[in-house]
């Protein structure tokens, strides 16, 4: 029982600690649980110090997040729909804290294949994406793996070929 | 599909055709505006997708007897269709009622096998898409990709010149476990000058993990009249 009371007795100063909005310490410390969150979803975030009343108002370059509650030591914030690398802070209490670089996860850029037409497919299991093109002659399958391809030229498309490589496939 | 059965997607019109003793017969045929045909990965099953108003069809084909097999009872059209890597979940976007409007499409998880409904779950607010074209499972990740075209109020003109359509290029993260929804990405509208009429085309959203990306491919359809660029769109995803 005495081993109880001796464990008590040195909690209680951390508890209030962590409550305290501008004593700073451990308890300010905030992780962020979402690594590369994607563009426009949530980015989820934990500290001790987040057991209410503390209220911690979250910024992306300034702009502030809604959010939510997920627990007593865990928000979620939405973020915008904005690709790249952005600094994310955290107001608490009279604080404005940095709490770092986040990388949002979303469009990267556009690029320009041959001129075709037809149906792409990707094939089950084999990773590769195929593109189908048929006319009243043949059906001819064209596959480019990775994405974008190497640049050469494609069969019969000067312009393309600056872009992407195209692969007259085996069993055509 | 099948030793002496084929399938064959021509002019939106897909059929199951067999083959015996050196002839061959057009054994059924479905329209309209079939445009997608995915074979499971067991390949025991084959879906169907498109652009199918006002259709409701036997969206899923048996592969050994080239019948249907089941269809989507929830929906009225089925858009796209992607198989879980073992085969045994099938995912489809489709429009939820005859009387729906675009935007009311939905996710749904069936049983490959026997079409039990799973899951389901609506279109995130803002990510409501003009045509959701195309699904697909991240091989590494429990992500489902829905790609299609939101409305970015650009007005992109049409080969029909009247018929004018907004056209972005987005896709829909969803947890794949739960069909939570987790992100909207767009392309920018002037990402690239490429002028797409969203019902000129087909899609394609392709997972590369290796790459750290998913690839949305807008492809002409065979049915375009001019000649245009295929246009890709890279989005990244986390490592």
């Amino acid at each position: 029982m005495a081993r109880r009371i001796g464990v008590a007795l040195v909690a209680i100063p951390a508890a209030v600690t962590r409550h305290d909005p501008v004593s700073g310490g451990p308890d300010r410390t905030v992780r962020v649980e979402t690594a590369d969150p994607w563009s426009g979803g949530e980015v989820v975030l934990y500290s001790a110090g987040f057991v209410p009343p503390a209220e911690p108002a979250f910024t992306l370059d300034g702009e502030p997040l809604v959010q939510r509650r997920v627990n007593d030591t865990t928000v979620a914030a939405r973020l915008p729909d904005r690709p790249g690398t952005h600094g994310i802070m955290v107001r608490w209490g009279v604080n404005t804290l940095p709490v770092g670089p986040l990388r949002l996860r979303g469009f990267g850029n556009a690029f320009r294949g041959p001129a075709l037409k037809g149906i792409p497919q990707v094939w089950p299991g084999g990773g590769v994406t195929s593109i189908l093109l048929a006319d009243a002659a043949e059906l001819v399958r064209y596959d480019c793996n990775p994405i974008p391809c190497p640049p050469t030229s494609p069969p019969g498309s000067a312009a393309a070929g600056r872009l992407w490589r195209w692969r007259r496939a085996a069993g055509r | 599909m099948a030793p002496g059965r084929w399938q064959v997607t021509r002019d939106d019109y897909y059929t199951v055709i067999e083959c015996a003793a050196g002839t061959c017969a057009s054994r059924q045929a479905w329209g309209y505006t079939i445009e997608d045909a995915v074979l499971s990965p067991r390949r025991d099953r084959v879906a169907l997708g498109g652009f199918a108003a006002g259709q409701r069809g036997p969206w899923v084909l048996d592969t050994a007897t080239g019948d249907s097999a089941y269809s989507a009872a929830a929906f009225y059209d089925t858009y796209a269709a992607a198989f879980s890597t073992g085969g045994d979940t099938l995912f489809l976007v489709g429009r939820a009622g005859a009387d729906a409007a675009f935007g009311e499409s939905a996710v749904l998880a069936v049983d490959a096998a026997t079409g039990a409904r799973l899951d389901s779950v609506g279109l995130p607010a803002g990510a409501q898409m003009q045509w959701p074209a195309a699904l697909a499972l991240d091989p590494l990740a429990d992500y489902l990709y829905l790609a299609g075209f939101t409305g970015s109020g650009v007005l992109l003109p049409s080969p029909f010149g009247e018929d004018r359509e907004p056209a972005q290029p987005t896709i829909v993260v969803f947890r794949r476990s739960t069909l939570d929804p987790l992100a909207v990405l767009r392309a920018p509208p002037a990402a690239d000058p490429v002028t797409w009429w969203f019902g000129n085309v087909e899609l394609a959203v392709i997972p590369a993990p290796a790459e750290h990306a998913v690839y949305v491919l807008v492809v002409p359809h065979i049915y375009d009249p001019l000649s245009r660029p295929v246009a890709g769109y890279r989005f990244d995803r986390a490592p």
